[in-house]
């Protein structure tokens, strides 16, 4: 909104120069980041006391007793928060006009709206599962295909639908195959995966939030020497006009996450639920695809990564097959507190492993 | 088609052997008889997930009759290992330390899955007595044969040097274990290296075993508290205390002893 508002302004006052700092990309990442921050901050005292009116909460007092441990009483859903803040910090500071954005807009709203059905369903059903799982799958996948046929279409897509097969790995410049139309099935794969991932890895208060923000900022330097020609060129990568923008956009999600962090760090007054999770894990697979660093995700969502084999391994092949565990307890920060670690000490290992996987997958822009 | 028709059998079986698991958790009164025969077949289904249901039940409702077939099932290297590991609970809740099930634990120990050592080792410290022969086979199992060469707990070696257990939950079953067979002053020494064990959940039960063993073995002071001075008392873990929850835990509580909330005990 200010970016279309200012560029309005300048051609009609030309005078007023300064005002095409907004067309820095840089300078409006910056600030998407910091009014993400403030909204989060502002908004969540309020989001946390409407949520605990609407009961969005377990209750420590059931039966006559009274569960002085754990997390009952928490309010959930509080991924609504972090969504709200990118959303109105994308309104606000990015080129809406962008088709990387718009189809951005599109993701936030599509995955918010299937993690919220699903709290939704948790808290109304009182039932731990709430949508089943083929449901949400089957919405992450339908997602995944929609994108998949915007990135082909010639009108709709965002970059030369020629190069939109294109399957690149970090540490090599050129890409390892064109995977022509069959790239479609790819992305469902990418963004099931990673959303999924990031859903499973929120388990302890502020786990999956730290590791969102550092894989929010790799994405963003990577959008935006993406969509600089000439760091592109400098840097070997395949140039996408335009995709700049969504440094614009990671930065505002890098933004509400650490606003959420504020209110979500242990003991947390909010959680963010499977709106902030999946929502979150949604955006991170679609900004993947749009750059084409999919496998990028492998090194900087490492702990997201090393979370979803855990529990596929776990659950799909030692249980059922073979009938005894591999792993104490999955996924697999569980295992960690089993071995008698507190959850705060578990949750800043993690978080430390995620900073260091963060720098090992920027020094990748290098390392080609 | 077969496939099909052998996948719709196992899944009516495990489906049948769940609403008996549910019935037994939520205290709801069953037939014995039918349970009791059910289970009798369930013990030999070729589903492993049924089999562990019915050693499950077994448990719950401490069925003793089935003591022979739940020590055959522990000592079974195929059964599935989540079966063993319920198996040796099993024996555990049933109390029962015949020769027989002291022998199938003894067999236990020796698994190569790790959760069937620490609940086989769990149960020898619930029901076994003080036996010379049970503490040379923990011993062994825990440490390396040169253990008693060191004086205190390595610093700069690798910890595997001293230990032949690397599972810590194993460690801590076996130093449980001690707690109730160790009969020998001899071994007593192994308890300056458990109470400085890395993992505070192994030192926790060497603390607990070691109060034990020494009233048994009728310890003076001032060797108990030598050996407390080993303990470590540091930890990586922490309980959290919600003080909300705890007035509101205490409200309820005096609410439901039809106290009045504010007295002059309170």
């Amino acid at each position: 909104m200010l970016y279309h508002l200012m560029n309005y302004l300048l051609e009609k006052y030309d005078y007023l120069t300064y005002l095409r700092l907004f067309n820095y990309i840089t300078f409006r990442a910056i600030w998407s980041a910091i009014t993400a921050f403030v909204v989060s901050i502002a908004l969540g005292p309020t989001l946390i006391r409407y949520l605990k009116s609407k009961n969005a909460t377990d209750v420590p007092w059931k039966d006559g007793m009274v569960n002085t441990e754990g997390k009952t009483g928490t309010p959930t859903m509080g991924g609504v928060l972090v969504l709200g803040s990118i959303l109105l910090s994308t309104i606000l500071w990015c080129n809406l006009s962008n088709r990387f954005i718009q189809i951005l807009i599109l993701a936030l709203i599509w995955f918010g709206a299937l993690g919220f059905l699903d709290d939704y369903l948790k808290l109304k059903l009182d039932s731990k599962t709430g949508l089943k799982e083929y449901y949400k799958l089957g919405g992450q996948a339908f997602f995944g295909l929609i994108l998949g046929i915007i990135y082909f279409h010639p009108a709709l897509s965002p970059i030369d639908p020629n190069s939109a097969g294109k399957l690149f790995i970090p540490f090599l410049k050129t890409p390892i195959a064109n995977l022509g139309i069959y790239y479609i099935l790819f992305i469902i794969l990418t963004v099931t995966s990673i959303s999924n991932a990031v859903n499973l890895a929120d388990g302890l208060d502020g786990l999956a939030i730290a590791p969102v923000i550092f894989i929010a900022g790799v994405f963003g330097i990577f959008a935006y020497v993406i969509g600089n020609y000439k760091l592109a060129q400098y840097f070997l990568f395949d140039f996408f006009r335009g995709s700049g923008e969504i440094a614009v956009f990671a930065l505002g999600m890098l933004g509400a996450g650490i606003g959420f962090l504020w209110y979500n760090a242990y003991p947390a007054q909010i959680f963010m639920g499977d709106t902030g999770s999946i929502g979150l894990g949604g955006l991170l697979s679609v900004i993947a695809v749009l750059i084409k660093q999919e496998f990028l995700f492998v090194i900087a969502g490492g702990i997201f990564v090393i979370e979803a084999f855990s529990v596929l391994i776990h659950k799909y092949i030692f249980i059922p097959r073979i009938g005894r565990r591999l792993f104490f307890r999955t996924p697999f920060h569980l295992s960690f507190q089993h071995r008698g670690l507190a959850e705060t000490k578990v949750v800043i290992r993690f978080w430390i492993v995620a900073a260091i996987l963060a720098l090992i997958a920027l020094s990748t822009l290098k390392i080609r | 088609m077969k496939i099909f028709s052998n996948f719709k059998k196992k899944r009516i079986s495990i489906r049948k052997a769940t609403v008996f698991l549910r019935r037994a958790v939520s205290d709801d009164s069953s037939d014995t008889d039918e349970l009791k025969s059910w289970i009798v077949h369930a013990l030999e289904s070729p589903y492993w997930e049924v089999k562990n249901i019915a050693v499950k039940l077994v448990r719950i409702y401490r069925f003793q009759s089935f003591l022979s077939k739940i020590e055959s099932i522990l000592t079974d290297k195929d059964e599935k290992g989540f079966i063993r590991r319920n198996a040796a609970d099993t024996l555990k809740v049933l109390g029962n330390a015949s020769p027989d099930v002291i022998a199938a634990l003894r067999a236990g120990l020796k698994d190569s899955y790790w959760e069937v050592r620490t609940h086989s080792a769990l149960a020898i410290a619930e029901i076994a007595s003080p036996d010379q022969e049970l503490e040379s086979q923990i011993i062994q199992m825990l440490m390396r044969p040169n253990w008693k060469k060191y004086r205190s707990y390595p610093i700069w070696r690798p910890i595997n040097r001293l230990y032949k257990e690397l599972n810590f939950e194993v460690r801590a079953a076996y130093a449980s274990a001690l707690g109730t067979v160790m009969t020998s002053r001899d071994n007593l020494k192994i308890f300056k290296f458990l109470l400085k064990d890395d993992y505070w959940k192994v030192r926790v039960s060497a603390l607990e075993s070691f109060f034990k063993v020494a009233d048994r073995l009728h310890l003076d002071e001032n060797k108990q508290r030598s050996y407390l001075n080993e303990f470590d008392t540091t930890c990586t873990d922490f309980k959290p205390l919600s003080p909300v929850k705890i007035s509101l835990q205490k409200v309820v509580a005096e609410k439901q002893e039809d106290k009045p909330v504010f007295s002059e005990d309170s």
